[in-house]
């Protein structure tokens, strides 16, 4: 039999020592009570320029995203560097009439049930002049997409960062941005549609990140990153820090932890007692997900939970987790609460993460293969006989999904507590 | 964007495996060479005193695409396993290797992979402490942080770059003297890149320039197929190389628009016109190389096999080029040389693709005889000739690296500018200007030093205003063009930029006016853009009058509303404006143009000029004004004149569909003056009901008139036109039969495919002339294949029409069947099997000969010749076949011929327009513009249509014809392949690099031509004469003209056959050249109308800058069957800069 353990609820139990055990988790964000603005099931399709472009390279949207709901959710990128609303950048041989076409066409490919649009950056160059342009073009690109879905999420472009001479000073590309982001948040609110500013959004920053990789694959930290490399694109840090307040913005709270118990000998779920050395087993689950800003102990401020445990025989205990020290705490703390932090898989997490990066670029090659000319375009009665290779992608992104799905989900640890001497 | 974890797609590997095609290229694989690089060494044939040696070689790696060497003398390169398609299943597993020699021996021994994780990689370059890496979509930056040799930090820079082709991607990565990274794309590449002044695109192939740092990003020049190859020389300029077009080496200057860029009227020729194909370039310099090697340009003809070097010199504002001996040439097929660059030891490094197949469209992407595990890199050194030593730059304090500058190998000045890139500005700054005071102004070196200087302080990002302004007024020009370019790229920075360029357009120096043209159209107001025409006011080469004509043009925005609202008009000075004009493609500045026709007091001959200008530019009411001033007042200074320029206007107006509102008057004056002509081309283009019975009159008597009052019918139509037609139609006289039935078909199309029909049954048709006007709408081919179906035709003519409707351009196989049934003519052809493939490949090996092969590529009835060149000679509807035989397997070549449509060659894709007249038009887009397409049909006409014409246009297919070898025999067949498998390879069927003579006219008979030889005696062949009529011919691959294809002309006697022969020389810097003509008996040459005597076949001329005729005559009787190559070479230390043309 399987209990869960409301975290901050009583429960009952004729486990002595844990008969008023309670584990008290904090987090670094406050939790946002409004309604979600997406839920387990959607289909969630992106769609803007570099912006979006380079979530597929860093991923951390989606993984951040994934971290806060309950189930499964499906991605799909459809950034364009350099894209206007207008589907401009992608009309490839054709007249800016056919990128549109092809925004739809690959649209149609993701069938989705929200649209997140971040448009307005590259056209906020063309200042105060282009605003109803822009507004018109923004209005068309919507009612194309009517048909997919009226579940929109509008985003606001964020402005330029100042890194100084030689990259051009910002100031008044900023100024003309703001116009367009309010005719953004105009046109959300015509659609009935939520609206998320990224100039308002601060980065959770972090100091001490991890985000590069070594041979093997694993995070190591390197120099700190800015939140751009040129005032314009976001670095891999940069991406990072906006992912959590950009869930926060999509109203989704963290996950709470759960711990489930199995059963014991002694009856209590999750509870292995050794009753002659004084020792407990705790299994729990989190898949809190410090991506990347996993510190170079392995410890997040994000995982940190308050562990109160009351009636300990022994005067001290050890607490450790995965081979890793979660320190030595007194009866006494033990019993007011001791703050610990969680351990953290980084092998799931970093697997996770290469696992939404990869299943990112199987559907750049999907719906953006290379040598377009020769499979589907003018040349095709040449090469066209290849063209058959490119949906074979589409199994292999369904499949890197429920790869993506597996690794988001909870997975058990263990913490042990031992009497120390 | 590829950015794949490896340990991830291994797994990934094992569970897709199972989905890969294991069903491709089952076929035989067939002439696949030993990979051996000792036997494919064996194959190289290099210049005296030089030797090669293998450098690096597969498993070191392997398709290797691209290379650099970075400052510690170590070599980058990116290659690919990969291309030409990701499969879906498998990881993007393409590599950046490094390699290094640390021993001086001249091979690699140590090498490492610094990154393994892209997707078909196409640049490289080492720089800002890390390496550039062109990888599918971006250029990204990857460092080592921790010193294990391995990229372990990756920064995106540009996101963007378009992917439509694996071979057209982001490519040839170059550091500039100025500190700026250029990068290249081809042609089908469409790139959208943000940067923070926003957003950059290239649509086409063309250069970026990028710096880093400040993250500028701009469009450098446009154009080209596949410019895989550029470097800058020792004063900065650019030149470029192209894999597909056949130009040889390109002079780049900012702004300069080439072949293929989209929606670009004219486009800029390169150095050397018919080359083959070419890869990589660098420009050699150094102390190791001889001294006649250093400042020449070495790229690889990956095609045929070959390194390749040319001599290019200053010619005017650009320059020219001319081919020397190869750096290597090679008979081994897979030897496929693509990079090139000079190592740190002074030596040539070549990367070898090492492939038997290459391109991915025509050949399928699973082709199994791609090869994916070879590549290597060869280095070429002079023997007996000390190698350099590579600075340590690392180690060298900024005065010493600063001491660098002075070096001859541009190599090392270029890594000491970079490095200089990472020291403190303030201290470079200080360095630079105490070694420039310290230099020795008498040096030869010091013009080219203080250049040296400016742009040390350029890659640091300072900008000296004293210093470009002493360097603009440096003695030495080429210092004041370099000077021009950086000022107008660092304008921001340079307050008094604008007076620089105003001064510099007036430069005595060719190439610094066309730097300071191109600066004042970046400045792009209208001071600026007066100034720069008075450029025009100096002699013009082709380079100047390029770049003037392309800054009006992208100035055109600023200046044109302007124009039209008459508020600038260029100083009122007609040339200016009209030069200004033809600039543009559509304009409307009529109102303009007629006040400066009216207003000028004393009416001149550039008043003629605005009054033709107005024809194509004006409305109907400037049309108007313009016709009546020519009748007024142009035929008080000119009648022959205005009656030319009348003709014009009315030409170009009603092409535009205009009409004078006083069309009845005007054409009034026209029947007082008696200007005939001019009455019916009107009356026709205006629809002057008054005039018809003219036009009748005209059509049915005898007069000079009548083909054009016969057109008129057509146009002006009705039953009174239409009953003249109908007996026209059955004339006797073939000429006004043709007429007549084209006329005829504007009316009546029922009517005139009867007549057709009739005249197909004369053994003198004329439907070469006329069946294709039928063909050209779907109407008429409806029409035609409705009447055919009961008709009986002449068996030739049957077959003739066959061939006219192959030559359409379009698929008619139920007409083509319908023609063969009238003529009772059989359908026997060549269907392409998959059997027959493998057999012909056999039989060609084994019994194709390629001499009977070229003469059965001459054959007239298959005009091969007049769809492809070879070298540049033939026509240009197909692409040049200069080096297919070393480029295409054997089966490429028969399914080309046999089933041309299965592979076509990039930018040979035919499209089919129809426009609102019913006409239907194949043919290849040449150019387009604002207001026409212009197209090249299969008859290498040139066709435009307006843009506001087209009904529809699609994609359509080759415009070789399916049947265009059905006449050929078997042993024909395998002739021909095999003559064509020949194509480039080393041998007697690659182009020499002698210039010969290779497009010709060949004086045809007609019995006017020999009345008038007789008459006047041969030496007025070497005349112009109405009598006679010249064809295009063109020399066999190995330069000669058969006698015995000559049309021979009798003048006196039957036993006197004469043949004539024309071609000219264009000479670009005047000077002596030389004509040699082996076995001279029998041959008579005249050169710009004067007999020019042969001195056991040479003889030595003077020329001077323009065109020069030069007439071979050919005395049958003497030379027989001798055939006769005309070979022209610069006289001994002749500065003379020419080409056949």
């Amino acid at each position: 039999m399987n209990v869960s353990i409301n975290l901050l609820g009583s429960y009952s139990t004729n486990m002595r020592y844990f008969a008023t055990a309670v584990f008290f988790l904090f987090f670094s964000l406050t939790q946002v009570s409004a309604e979600p603005l997406l839920k387990p099931g959607d289909r969630v399709t992106f769609l803007g320029g570099t912006f979006v472009e380079r979530m597929q390279i860093h991923g951390h949207f989606e993984a951040e995203i994934r971290s806060r709901l309950e189930g499964d959710i499906r991605f799909r990128n459809l950034g364009w560097a350099g894209d206007t609303v207008r589907g401009e950048s992608r009309a490839v041989f054709g007249t800016v009439e056919n990128g549109m076409e092809r925004l739809l066409r690959d649209m149609a490919l993701t069938n989705p049930t929200v649209i997140i649009i971040c448009y307005g950056g590259n056209e906020a160059h063309n200042g105060v002049a282009g605003i109803k342009q822009f507004k018109n073009n923004l209005e068309t690109l919507t009612n194309n997409l009517d048909r997919f879905s009226t579940r929109y999420i509008f985003v606001g472009p964020r402005p330029y960062e100042n890194l100084g001479p030689p990259l051009p000073a910002p100031n008044a590309y900023n100024t003309k941005l703001r116009h367009y982001s309010n005719a953004i948040e105009e046109h959300a609110a015509e659609k009935d549609s939520p609206f998320i500013n990224l100039a308002a959004l601060k980065p959770h920053a972090t100091n001490d990140l991890m985000t590069n990789r070594d041979r093997q694959g694993l995070w190591i930290l390197t120099n700190a990153e800015g939140l751009t490399s040129n005032g314009v694109h976001l670095t891999s840090t940069g991406y990072r820090q906006l992912a959590s307040s950009f869930a926060d913005a999509l109203k989704l709270p963290l996950k709470k932890i759960r711990l489930t118990t199995d059963g014991t000998s002694t009856g209590v779920s999750g509870v292995t007692v050794d009753r002659v050395n004084q020792t407990f087993t705790i299994r729990a689950t989190s898949n809190q997900m410090p991506l990347p800003g996993l510190t170079q102990s392995g410890k997040s401020a994000r995982q940190s939970a308050i562990l109160a445990i009351p009636d300990l025989p022994s005067k001290r205990y050890l607490l450790t987790s995965a081979g890793i020290n979660l320190g030595i705490y007194s009866r006494d703390d033990l019993a007011q609460g001791v703050k610990i932090h969680l351990p953290v898989d980084a092998r799931q997490i970093t697997e996770l993460h290469d696992a939404i990066i990869t299943k990112n670029m199987m559907f750049f090659h999907r719906h953006r293969p290379q040598n377009e000319t020769y499979l589907f375009l003018f040349r095709k009665h040449e090469q066209g006989n290849n063209a058959a290779e490119v949906p074979k992608f589409d199994a292999i992104v369904d499949d890197y999904d429920r790869r993506v799905y597996e690794l988001s989900r909870p997975q058990p640890f263990t913490i042990s507590i031992k009497p120390a001497k | 964007m590829s950015k794949i974890n490896p340990a991830l797609t291994t797994l990934f590997a094992v569970i897709y495996f199972s989905l890969i095609d294991t069903a491709v290229g089952q076929r035989n694989l067939k002439d696949i060479p030993n990979p051996d690089p000792d036997l494919e060494k064996a194959t190289f044939i290099i210049p005296d005193g030089f030797e090669v040696n293998l450098y690096a070689s597969d498993p070191q790696l392997a398709k290797p695409i691209h290379m650099n060497f970075d400052s510690h003398g170590q070599l980058w390169v990116a290659s690919s396993e990969v291309y030409p398609q990701i499969k879906p299943g498998l990881p993007a597993t393409d590599k950046i290797i490094v390699l290094k020699d640390t021993t001086g021996d001249g091979q690699a021994d140590q090498r490492s992979v610094f990154i393994d994780n892209l997707l078909i990689p196409t640049g490289v370059v080492p720089g800002d402490g890390g390496v550039y890496v062109a990888n599918s979509t971006d250029l990204v930056h990857y460092s080592d942080s921790n010193g294990d040799g391995v990229a372990d930090r990756t920064r995106t820079i540009l996101s963007g770059f378009g992917t439509e082709d694996t071979h057209h991607l982001l490519h040839t990565l170059r550091w500039g003297p100025d500190g700026a990274l250029y990068m290249n794309q081809s042609i089908y590449i469409h790139s959208h890149v943000e940067t923070p002044a926003g957003v950059k695109r290239l649509l086409g192939g063309g250069i970026w320039r990028f710096r880093p740092e400040s993250m500028e990003l701009e469009v450098y020049c446009r154009g080209f197929v596949n410019p895989w190859g550029h470097h800058f020389d020792y004063w900065g300029n650019s030149f470029a190389t192209d894999g597909a077009f056949v130009e040889g080496i390109n002079y780049v200057f900012p702004g300069a628009v080439f072949r293929a860029a989209p929606n670009e009227p004219r486009f800029l020729a390169g150095l050397n016109p018919g080359s083959p194909k070419h890869c990589g370039l660098e420009i050699l310099s150094g102390r190791h190389l001889p001294k006649d090697w250093r400042g020449t340009m070495v790229t690889n003809d990956f095609r045929g096999n070959r390194v390749c070097r040319f001599e290019v010199t200053e010619n005017g504002a650009g320059f020219s080029s001319n081919q020397v001996t190869e750096v290597i040439k090679s008979s081994h097929v897979a030897f496929r040389p693509i990079d090139v660059k000079m190592g740190p030891d002074g030596a040539i490094y070549v990367a070898d693709w090492y492939n038997p197949i290459i391109q991915h469209g025509e050949v399928d992407f699973r082709d199994d005889r791609r090869d994916h595990v070879h590549g290597r890199i060869w280095r070429i050194t002079a023997k007996n000739r000390p190698l350099l030593e590579n600075p340590n730059f690392e180690q060298l304090s900024v005065v010493e690296l600063v001491k660098l500058l002075e070096v001859p190998e541009n190599w090392v000045r270029l890594h000491a500018k970079l490095e200089l890139k990472t020291r403190k500005t303030s201290e470079v700054v200080a360095a630079v200007r105490h070694w420039i005071h310290d230099q020795d102004k008498t040096s030869t070196r010091y013009t080219h030093n203080l250049l040296e200087g400016m742009w040390a302080l350029q890659n640091v990002m300072h900008f000296d205003p004293d210093m470009i302004e002493s360097l603009l007024s440096s003695s030495d020009p080429r210092v004041r063009a370099a000077a021009m370019r950086l000022s107008s790229v660092r304008r921001d920075r340079l307050p008094d930029h604008k007076s620089y360029y105003l001064h510099g357009v007036k430069d005595e120096n060719p190439r610094v006016r066309l730097e300071a043209v191109r600066a004042l159209s970046e400045n792009a107001d209208l001071q600026s853009i007066a100034a720069l025409t008075t450029v025009l006011e100096q002699p013009l080469d082709r380079f100047l009058d390029f770049a003037t004509w392309r800054a009006l043009r992208d100035t055109k925005a600023t200046w044109l509303p302007k124009v039209q609202s008459g508020e600038f008009t260029f100083g009122r000075n007609s040339s200016h404006l009209l030069f200004a004009l033809k600039s543009i493609d559509s304009s409307n500045v009529g109102q303009t143009l007629s006040t400066i026709l009216t207003e000028n007091k004393a009416a001149q001959a550039s008043s003629f000029d605005i009054a033709i200008a107005i024809g194509q530019y004006g409305d109907a009411s400037a049309v108007q004004t313009a016709l009546l001033w020519l009748i007024d007042k142009g035929t008080l200074i000119d009648p022959e004149l205005s009656k030319f320029a009348t003709l014009e206007i009315i030409t170009n107006s009603s092409s535009r569909k205009l009409v004078p509102a006083d069309a009845s008057e005007i054409a009034q004056s026209y029947v007082e003056m008696k200007w005939d002509l001019q009455l019916l081309r009107a009356t026709a283009a205006w629809q002057l009901k008054t005039h018809y019975a003219y036009v009748y009159t005209s059509a049915a008597k005898p007069s000079d008139l009548r083909v054009e009052a016969i057109f008129a019918l057509g146009v002006i139509k009705g039953e009174a036109s239409l009953a003249l037609l109908s007996e026209l139609v059955t004339d006797d006289d073939s000429t006004l039969r043709s007429a007549g039935l084209n006329a005829l078909s504007k009316i009546s199309l029922k009517k005139s495919v009867e007549a057709q029909l009739a005249d197909l049954s004369r053994d003198d048709t004329v439907a070469t002339a006329t069946l294709p006007t039928l063909l050209s709408s779907q109407k008429g081919r409806d029409i035609l294949l409705a009447s055919l179906a009961s008709a009986q035709l002449p068996a030739d003519n049957a077959k003739l029409a066959v061939s006219i409707t192959r030559s359409t351009g379009s698929e008619l196989p139920a007409i083509i069947n319908a023609f063969r049934k009238a003529g009772n003519v059989s359908a026997a052809g060549w269907v392409l099997t998959a059997d027959l493939k493998d057999a012909l490949v056999e039989e060609v090996s084994k019994i194709g000969d390629p001499h009977l092969g070229q003469d059965i590529y001459r054959r007239e009835s298959l005009q091969c010749m007049l769809c492809h060149g070879i070298g540049g000679s033939g026509g240009k509807v197909g692409p040049d076949l200069i080096s297919i035989g070393a480029s295409a397997p054997t089966d490429y070549l028969i399914e080309s011929l046999l089933a041309p449509n299965n592979k076509i060659k990039e930018n040979f894709h035919a499209v089919q327009i129809l426009d609102v007249n019913g006409r239907i038009t194949s043919g290849i887009i040449i150019q387009s513009d604002d207001s026409e397409i212009h197209l090249r049909t299969a008859k290498d006409e040139i066709v435009s249509i307006l843009k506001a014409d087209i009904e529809l246009q699609k994609e359509s297919r080759s415009l070789m014809p399916d049947g265009t070898v059905d006449e050929l025999t078997r042993t024909e067949l395998i002739h021909l392949v095999s003559f064509l498998s020949r194509l480039g390879k080393v041998g007697e069927f690659e182009i020499s690099k002698e210039r010969y003579g290779r497009t010709w006219e060949v004086l045809q008979f007609s019995p006017s031509a020999h009345r008038l030889l007789n008459r006047t005696g041969i030496d007025s062949a070497s005349k112009e004469a109405e009598e006679f009529q010249w064809e295009k011919h063109y020399a066999t691959v190995q330069g000669t003209v058969p006698t015995k294809e000559l049309p021979a002309i009798a003048p006196h006697t039957a036993d006197n056959l004469f043949s004539f022969l024309r071609s000219n020389i264009v000479v670009t810097q005047p000077g002596k050249i030389t004509i040699k003509i082996k076995n001279a008996d029998g041959i008579l040459m005249w050169i710009n109308g004067k007999p020019t005597p042969l001195n056991s076949g040479i003889a030595t001329i003077n020329l001077s800058n323009g065109t020069h005729r030069v007439v071979i005559g050919v005395q049958q009787s003497i030379r027989k069957t001798e055939d006769i190559r005309i070979n022209a070479v610069p006289d001994f230390e002749s500065p003379v800069q020419f080409q056949w043309n």
